[in-house]
């Protein structure tokens, strides 16, 4: 009895296995790949420093601004998960960064913004550690820079 | 076959059982202290006020309106913990969480098997065909089983009976399935049967446990998750919620996992964090403890998905 | 499950509000298995195309410290009710995904 049981519980999963895949390619959503217009800055996003990852992006003469908006939680509950949503006020933003300063690896992301896309990104981020995000905005062939300290608590009981 | 399986598992959940010593009759032979009690009336629920020992917090986060009228005090060491971390959830932040993913991949996998046996779904609806409302009655004791059931524990007997396969409790297909079953109710008041005797007893051997302090640092639920306790009070940096209007959550997205969770599961992870052997999910002792969870959720509307 | 991806669009005026949930396990390659001590390898989204009505409107490049199961919140002017926002990414792996929604 037990035998027959296991005998067709396999038979089930693997009939189950092959329904998904059905269901996945019916969904619509497989839809053949197209080229995707972004290259991976590679040297950008396997630096170690900020400084390297600046110089991957091609940023120098950064200045500081007051026009760029981070909004993020003082205080992340959990190092995952932590909602930062940019507004770049500058005119003529072709770009935003995203790095945290002391993750292994800072670069997190990198936006471009074309044909009457805002200066405005909200994303979820990872951070290893309680750090500055820095946010560096391309406006008009130059860079500009803002920076909010976020600090990371360790992941607990909370809820 | 189902019987001896059925034996078995039960043989091992007693076999754990005995050695954490929180049912009742491993409670004979192992002494354990107990936290003091707290007066619950469990006929209040939410509505009733039923977290007035509690902090009677719940005024300040129970809705969307609550919580914006309070968010003021966010940042204010005096007062935040009475939002109960509300305003941390992603499901108030946003509508677009990771546990909306879950909850469509619940819903392809119902569809799928209730589609290839229609039993399941006769099965999981106890002869209803449309499922909304039901997780609302839920757990509840089961007539026919002779037993308190979960959805989660619904699944898993559906799955088993209906489709011969093993949608084990704390599975992601049995956490998936369960939280499709669940947003079928979401927005619809809890309704635990406080009038059912088993439900009841249930509810005492659960209420119970919280108030057992158990593991190496001899740790109850209520040493945290009372206002005696530290329910307001920071330990290790945060500050404990309140076991009111909790379980309304469950499965919930929990960024630190990257993945659902149901209420079960939660439990053993605080029982590891506390430096005690958790339970199975599906253990009798962890389905009392959410009877006396859910009970303190009365009144309180599902609210799944949820993220945090 | 990785063929899921959820886009809300909401209109103002000619302003649309995009907001795209795209499921994706986002591993560092830092990430050690507690089971077996082996570093998990990495796999993450790298480049995501999002578009209005077939024109590219925002690239973007990422790493593996975007959160799993990504959000991307977006903004754009010039839109109107009847437009098609599409979404493509492509991860290290070399797997692509993509999805299209219409302005209501």
């Amino acid at each position: 009895m037990n035998e027959l049981n296991q005998q067709r519980r396999t038979l089930l999963k693997g009939g189950c296995a092959a329904g998904i895949v059905t269901l996945a390619a019916a969904s619509g959503l497989l839809v053949p790949g197209r080229v995707l217009a972004a290259e991976w800055s590679k040297s950008a996003f396997e630096a170690k420093s900020v400084a390297d990852a600046l110089k991957g992006l091609g940023a120098a003469d950064v200045a500081t601004s007051s026009d760029i908006l981070i909004k993020a939680p003082d205080i992340a509950e959990n190092g995952s998960m932590v909602p930062v949503e940019v507004t770049s006020q500058i005119a003529g933003t072709q770009s935003i960064s995203i790095l945290s300063e002391k993750n292994p690896l800072p670069l997190l992301a990198a936006f471009e913004f074309t044909d009457g896309a805002q200066g405005y990104v909200s994303t979820r981020i990872k951070m290893g550690q309680t750090s500055n995000v820095r946010v560096v905005v391309k406006a008009g062939g130059k860079y500009y820079s803002a920076a909010k300290e976020i600090k990371v608590t360790i992941g607990g009981c909370g809820g | 076959m189902a019987g001896t399986h059925h034996f078995s598992l039960t043989r091992l959940a007693l076999a754990t059982l005995c050695a954490v010593a929180v049912n009742t009759q491993a409670a004979d032979a192992v002494y354990r202290e107990a936290f003091p009690r707290v007066a619950i009336d469990p006929s209040r629920g939410v509505a009733g006020g039923g977290d007035a020992d509690f902090g009677a917090t719940l005024q300040y986060w129970q809705d969307d309106q609550a919580l914006e009228k309070s968010k003021p005090w966010i940042g204010n060491p005096e007062h935040e913990w009475k939002l109960n971390w509300k305003f941390m959830d992603l499901d108030h932040t946003d509508d677009m969480h990771p546990g909306y993913l879950a909850l469509e991949q619940g819903e392809k996998l119902f569809k799928f098997w209730a589609k290839r046996e229609p039993a399941f779904r006769t099965c999981l609806g106890e002869g209803k065909t449309d499922f909304k409302g039901l997780a609302a009655g839920y757990p509840k004791y089961d007539p026919k089983l002779k037993k308190i059931m979960t959805v989660e524990s619904r699944v898993e007997h559906c799955a088993k009976t209906a489709l011969w396969e093993d949608f084990k409790q704390g599975s992601p297909a049995n956490n998936q399935i369960s939280l499709y079953f669940k947003s079928l109710s979401t927005n619809m008041p809890i309704k635990v049967d406080t009038s059912s005797t088993e439900i009841m007893d249930s509810y005492r051997r659960g209420e119970k446990l919280f108030y057992t302090k158990v593991g190496q640092y001899n740790f109850s639920c209520a040493s945290c998750h009372t206002t005696t306790g530290l329910l307001g009070q920071r330990f290790r940096g945060q500050v404990p919620t309140s076991p009111f209007a909790d379980a309304a959550h469950f499965p919930t997205y929990r960024v630190g996992l990257g993945d659902i969770e149901s209420l079960q599961q939660r439990f053993m992870r605080c029982n590891l964090q506390a430096r005690t052997k958790g339970l199975p999910p599906g253990d009798p002792a962890y389905t009392d403890l959410e009877v006396f969870y859910t009970v303190l959720s009365n009144d309180y509307p599902v609210s799944v998905p949820s993220a945090r | 499950m990785a063929d899921m991806m959820k886009i809300r669009t909401q209109l103002s005026g000619d302003a649309l509000a995009i907001k795209i949930l795209m499921a994706h396990p986002m591993e560092t390659g830092q990430r050690k298995d507690a089971k077996t001590g082996q570093f998990i390898p990495a796999h993450f989204i790298k480049n995501v195309a999002v578009g209005l009505n077939g024109k590219t409107v925002v690239a973007a490049q990422w790493g593996g410290a975007i959160s799993k199961d990504p959000f991307l919140g977006l903004k754009v002017k010039g839109a109107k009710a009847g437009d098609k926002v599409t979404v493509n990414w492509e991860d290290n792996k070399g797997e692509k995904n993509s999805a299209e929604a219409t302005v209501g």
